[in-house]
């Protein structure tokens, strides 16, 4: 229809009180490129994308699509348009079947009332009228058609995915498989990956990206949002980079280099490397044989998971997500109950303890979700920082609490850990700081208290790039100091650049042990999927518990 | 004994139809994410309005219907402030129950002496005749007011409407995820508001059948804690329609025991070993006021069954309740 | 044309919106309700005058105001202390049933004197009111069942018991009345000073300087308002969220048990059956009002005082139902939520024509 690209953003503008998330952005996509989004968390990419599909609206700017004007006021409107979209987070509703969920939104009509059904009895006239059809659209389902379309798709682009199942059923892979169904169930011509392969094993990263160039060949658009370079270089046609809300550039990914990019979305010469001592390393800190939990829905997630920590040493678990690694955290602080094994902090046998014991003992915990179980984000500043020490005797004795005391508490750790943004500790809520902030905020409380161990699950996922260096060098300061750290990270970098020794976990067992020095990266990451001739997928009998466990909804 | 049983059997079913309306609405409404804690004030409103607009009209058909459309009114203040205004839920409920309960309290004084005849007892067309004459259950099931025949024929109605329709699959989803629905292009606002609306219209009907068929009267009050057991009978239920059946006739029975309890006396004789501490003991748990407070003990117990058995996945809590939804709130 | 509602979330209240907020939620709450005045045609204004400033203006009337502000302070606060850690006793009045039994038993069948035996009556019915919110404390705290229907539900088990009470065990005077018998003089709450205002308010004084102390003074309460908040983080920080959910309901129980022995053996003189006007619902509203601190639960509940003194006499003057306070309590906190939700975020509505190039096909349907 036109010469010009597939989609044109112009100058778009989003502001959120106090920041602006995109300062006047422009972006081009042609037909059937795969356009990479690079940037940095907080760079703005997530922002654009989802005003891309109509779930935030722009403060300014234009949007055109296939020469055609874009005025979304809902996500339905850029469905119509021909925009879908992976989240980063699946949007996926895991008590619906894979079917329904792909369906949902399109009021699929039941057979018997679909206009171009042809076994149905009932007059085709009568089935095209519009107040029949539009009963029908709301007042029946039929599935039977689209399982049979979605079930051809999964075909057609070699995935294996049973159109019944539900979806908490389905490993992380299928999932986003699904995912990309939905979509390509719409017919969309221009589709949307938010940092896809964040949830993926090599492995499977490896097969979105052959689906991906499927696609691409038969004239799809894609924009591939993504902060790792690699993937930019591995699979985009061009790129766009985005830094504090604003436009870099746009280039060939063909004509640059990794550092060229690492210095278009980072703004100056990264050489992300981290002097780091030897370890002294001491006495054992945490002592944990033949640990065994099960996760929420009663399944096995911890399967006999041996471990030591000495005073001094950082023990990285590398693992993709979901193989029981908050399982482990929690077990290790006394927040899971046990179903077997031991757990020792120093000299104390804690197995079955309470997490108040674990505290005493002087184990700390930076847990994975900063605002469902690090902070309480409605409450000061103040009360987030002496959250594990308020019991403490320098805050007065007995049953009376010295809140001035706590008030200096709080602003000594504000103002040795650099938490930003706060002036007041009793007036700042927790959940009024930024993401970096906040972590900051709760590293400083648990390591204030100098541990013995620390357990660290995810500790710099979704932080900027600033934050993420102070948060490391603090880590390994803390080491030097005589703590031990189980350090829990989806970021092999991360295992690799702060471990003493690396642990892979694959399905609630230690799959492999080995030291940065020694280690194979290609080998850690076919570790992480269950080691050779697998690739990912569950075992036959893991699917059958599940099914076995589980009841529908409908 | 027979009679006794019949009689018994038939006010079970008819004490538990204003429970299978109100627990069948709120399924609905908590299906989508809102929970509604003004169920009793809004079956207060639907009593009181439906008999005035009976008493003064004289069709207790058009009584039936304006409490369905008073009970919306009232759940339209709690979907404006819950889900437009993103208020908090249970304040909302709460205070929705207390201005139902002052409301018609300040308005329903002057008809308290009121008489009516309300909803006569009618048997089941068609087929109702030939079967009414089945002996104990003949009486109970086919022999009674309209909208006792309209409850039970709206369960698998629900059903269907909750498990097989579009519609119902969109609900399903707003109270699941409600982010999820709407990338979906599902309109969650609409969603909610529709069955907000639906949980009111069936509160206002429960209540006006409690005026208009059980009592044939209105009083201050008469609900009794009945809307409150309905949200209880609802967790109990699973979140499914046809599980809510089986709570509303477990409270029926004791409602109806409640009722029939002057008529009851049972005593050991005076040979039987203890009976000097039996007999007391049986006159406290047969006394009117002690039975009287069954029917809320046997739900907290219920309730405490029901939670104990399943963890909160098994128990099928629809993910997204009492959570407000707003796009832009990252 | 298009209209359009925008919001943006305020980053700073203005200091007058957050100070005029009760003021304009009151107001707005008696302007809807002079409707229902007007339905029974009652001049609002009149009624108005009557309810506030003649019961304001007139001793007898203040009088009665703190009277009976005391069921409704020690009610508020067994709301109250339980919200500060996320939990909702909705069953405060029937935990004052319960005080109210057990504190006239003590005090029909304990022969001692007054200074012994009326703060055993307070401990007996501290007791009671504690165990009847103890239990659905402790079915939440262990279980995860729903407080909200528990504490609801077993207010009518307590109203019950006390109508059995009267007709049973306890039933006493002449003839067959459903009332107990008069309490001796030595259990019954001396006077004030003379004011005609029993002791009963200095219970409620002591309670509120208490929950204020241990609210924001001690460790507990540090526990107290961190489970509030996210009982995940408190887990995880070694708090024990049983042990809290415990003890806010056992708190708040006996504050409401203190209520119903207060009003049995400062107002009434013997066990009724539902002696009380709602005490325990009120206390919702006042506990709401209230919520920002223990002070401010005893001036909500002064207010309603006011309002439920005011109210009876509106009735006597003008034959309206005394419910009519329900509907003002109701409406209240209804526009106190809207009043929250119009400060954290400003509206705009801007009136826009209909865009030209609109894309065809984005008409939206249910």
């Amino acid at each position: 229809m036109t010469d010009g690209p597939f989609l044109r953003m112009e100058d778009v503008l989003k502001e959120f009180p106090g920041v602006v998330a995109n300062d006047e952005v422009d972006l081009a996509v042609g037909r059937g490129e795969i356009h990479g989004l690079l940037g940095e968390n907080g760079a703005g990419k997530s922002t654009l994308m989802k005003i891309l599909y109509g779930l935030y609206a722009p403060d300014g700017g234009e949007i055109r699509l296939d020469g055609r004007r874009l005025d979304l006021d809902s996500p339905q409107d850029a469905i119509e348009r021909g925009i879908g979209m992976v989240h980063q987070h699946f949007m996926l509703i895991p008590r619906l079947t894979v079917a329904e969920n792909v369906v949902l939104g399109e009021r699929e009509p039941s057979a018997l009332f679909r206009a171009e059904s042809e076994d149905s009895w009932l007059p085709e006239s009568f089935r095209e009228n519009r107040v029949v059809s539009g009963l029908a659209r709301r007042f029946s389902l039929g599935l039977d058609v689209p399982e049979q379309r979605i079930a051809d798709l999964a075909e057609e682009y070699g995935f294996d995915i049973d159109v019944g199942a539900s979806i908490w059923q389905l490993n992380v892979g299928q999932q986003q498989r699904v995912e990309i169904l939905k979509a390509l169930y719409r017919d969309v011509d221009l589709l949307i990956l938010d940092e896809p392969t964040a949830v993926l094993t090599p492995n499977e990263a490896e097969r979105l990206f052959d689906t991906l160039e499927r696609l691409a060949e038969r004239g799809l658009s894609i924009v591939f949002i993504t902060h790792k370079l690699k993937e930019v270089k591995a699979i985009t046609d061009r790129v766009t980079v985005l830094r504090e809300g604003e436009n870099v550039g746009t280039v060939d990914t063909s004509s640059v280099s990794r550092a060229d990019l690492a210095r278009m979305m980072v703004g100056r010469e990264v050489l992300f490397q981290i002097d780091k001592d030897p370890a002294e390393i001491g006495d054992p800190v945490l002592r944990a044989e033949n640990l065994r939990a099960e996760d929420e829905r009663g399944i096995e997630a911890l399967s006999g998971v041996d471990l030591t920590v000495r005073s001094g040493e950082i023990v990285g678990i590398a693992g993709v997500s979901g193989n029981g690694q908050s399982e482990l955290a929690e077990a290790l602080v006394g927040l899971r109950e046990l179903t077997d094994g031991r757990v020792a902090i120093a000299d104390a046998d804690l197995t079955g303890a309470s997490p108040r014991r674990f505290i005493d003992e002087g184990v700390s915990f930076v847990p994975e979700d900063r605002l469902e179980y690090g902070c309480a984000e409605d409450l000061s500043v103040m009360y987030n920082a002496t959250m594990k020490d308020f019991r403490d005797d320098r805050f007065g004795g007995g049953y009376f609490l010295d809140y001035d005391e706590l008030e200096t508490y709080a602003e000594t750790l504000v103002e040795e850990f650099d938490v930003r943004g706060v002036r007041d500790t009793t007036e700042m809520l927790a959940g009024d700081l930024s993401g970096g902030n906040l972590q900051k905020l709760i590293l400083a409380r648990e390591l204030y208290r100098d541990p013995r161990l620390l357990v660290a699950n995810q500790p710099t996922r979704g932080v900027d790039v600033g934050a993420i260096e102070f948060l490391r060098e603090t880590i390994l300061d803390q080491r030097e100091a005589g703590t031990g750290v189980v350090l829990i990270s989806e970021d092999l970098d991360e295992i690799f650049d702060l471990s003493d020794r690396i642990l892979v976990i694959y399905e609630g067992e230690i799959a492999y042990e080995t030291t940065p020095t020694e280690a194979d990266r290609k080998r850690v990451g076919l570790e992480m999927t269950g080691g050779e001739g697998t690739d990912g997928e569950p075992t036959a009998d893991s699917a059958d518990q599940a099914v076995a466990d589980g009841r529908g909804d409908s | 004994m027979a009679g006794f049983v019949a009689g018994l059997l038939d006010a079970t079913v008819r004490a538990s139809t204003v429970l299978v309306f109100a627990s069948l609405g709120e399924i609905i409404s908590e299906r989508g994410g809102v929970l509604n804690l003004g169920v009793e004030g809004m079956m207060l409103v639907g009593a009181l309005g439906g008999f005035v607009v009976t008493v003064v009209s004289g069709s207790y058909w058009l009584g039936f219907f304006v409490a369905g459309l008073l009970g919306v009114a009232m759940a339209l203040i709690h979907a404006f402030l819950t889900i437009s205004l993103s208020s908090d839920q249970v304040i909302s409920g709460i205070m929705l129950t207390l201005l139902g309960t002052g409301l018609t309290t300040f308005f329903g004084q002057e008809w308290v002496s009121e008489s009516i005849s309300g909803f006569p007892r009618t048997t089941l067309p068609l087929v109702g005749e030939y079967l009414v004459g089945i002996p104990v259950v003949g009486e109970a099931l086919f022999r009674s007011t309209a909208p006792d025949f309209i409850a039970l024929a709206l369960i698998p109605v629900v059903w269907f409407f909750l498990f097989r329709t579009n519609l119902g699959l969109e609900i399903i989803s707003v109270g699941e995820d409600p982010e999820t629905a709407d990338t979906m292009g599902v309109d969650v606002f609409r969603m909610r508001y529709l069955c907000v609306l639906i949980g009111g219209f069936f509160a206002g009907i429960a209540g006006a059948h409690l005026s208009l068929a059980f009592s044939q009267l209105w009083v201050p009050g008469m609900t009794a804690g009945r809307g409150w057991i309905a949200v209880a009978l609802v967790i109990f239920a699973q979140w499914r329609p046809e599980r809510a059946l089986i709570g509303a006739y477990l409270f029926g029975l004791l409602d109806a025991l409640k009722l029939r309890s002057q008529a009851i006396s049972v005593q050991v004789g005076a040979e039987t070993p203890f009976a000097g501490t039996i007999n007391p003991a049986l006159d406290f748990v047969m006394h009117p006021t002690i039975m009287a407070t069954y029917p809320y003990l046997a739900t907290i117990l219920v309730l405490f069954v029901t939670v104990v058995r399943f963890d909160s996945e098994q128990l099928g809590v629809p993910s997204a309740l009492l959570e407000a939804y707003s796009r832009e709130t990252d | 044309m298009n209209v359009e509602i925008d919001l943006t979330a305020r980053e700073d209240v203005p200091r007058w919106l957050s100070y005029g907020t009760p003021v304009f939620t009151i107001l707005m709450a008696l302007a809807v309700s002079a409707v229902a005045l007007v339905a029974l045609d009652v001049n609002p204004i009149a009624a108005y005058s009557t309810m506030f400033l003649e019961t304001a203006s007139d001793e007898l009337g203040l009088r009665q105001t703190l009277v009976k502000s005391v069921p409704l302070v020690l009610t508020g606060l067994a709301v109250y202390v339980p919200l500060r850690a996320g939990l909702w006793n909705i069953g405060a009045e029937g935990q004052l049933y319960a005080g109210a039994i057990a504190g006239t038993w003590v005090g029909l069948n304990v022969g001692a004197p007054s200074y012994v035996l009326i703060p055993l009556a307070l401990a007996a019915a501290g007791v009671a009111g504690g165990v009847w919110a103890g239990v659905p404390g402790w079915l939440r705290a262990r279980w995860n069942v729903n407080e909200i229907i528990t504490t609801l539900l077993l207010t009518f088990v307590a109203i019950e018991l006390a109508n059995y009470m009267v007709r049973g065990p306890m039933q006493g005077g002449q003839g067959n009345f459903p009332v107990s018998a008069l309490l001796p003089t030595a259990a019954l709450l001396p006077d004030l000073f003379g004011t005609g205002v029993h002791a009963g308010f200095v219970v409620g004084l002591l309670a509120v300087a208490a929950t204020y102390v241990i609210v924001t003074r001690t460790r507990v309460g540090f526990e107290v308002t961190f489970v509030g908040s996210n009982p995940a983080a408190a887990t995880q920080a070694g708090m024990s969220t049983v042990k809290v959910y415990l003890l806010v309901f056992l708190l708040g129980g006996a504050m409401a048990g203190f209520a119903g022995v207060n009003e049995i053996a400062g107002v009434q003189g013997r066990l009724r059956p539902e002696f009380s006007p709602g005490y325990g619902f009120t206390a919702i509203p006042i506990a709401l009002l209230g919520r920002n601190g223990a002070f401010q639960v005893l001036l909500a509940a002064l207010f309603f005082a006011l309002l439920f003194v005011g109210g009876s006499s509106m009735e006597v003057v003008y034959g309206v139902p005394a419910a009519l306070i329900d509907v003002i309590q109701a409406l209240i906190i209804l526009f106190l939520i809207t009043a929250e939700f119009i400060k954290s975020y400003r509206v705009d509505v801007t009136i826009e024509r209909e865009p030209n190039d609109r894309p065809a096909g984005t008409v939206g349907e249910v």
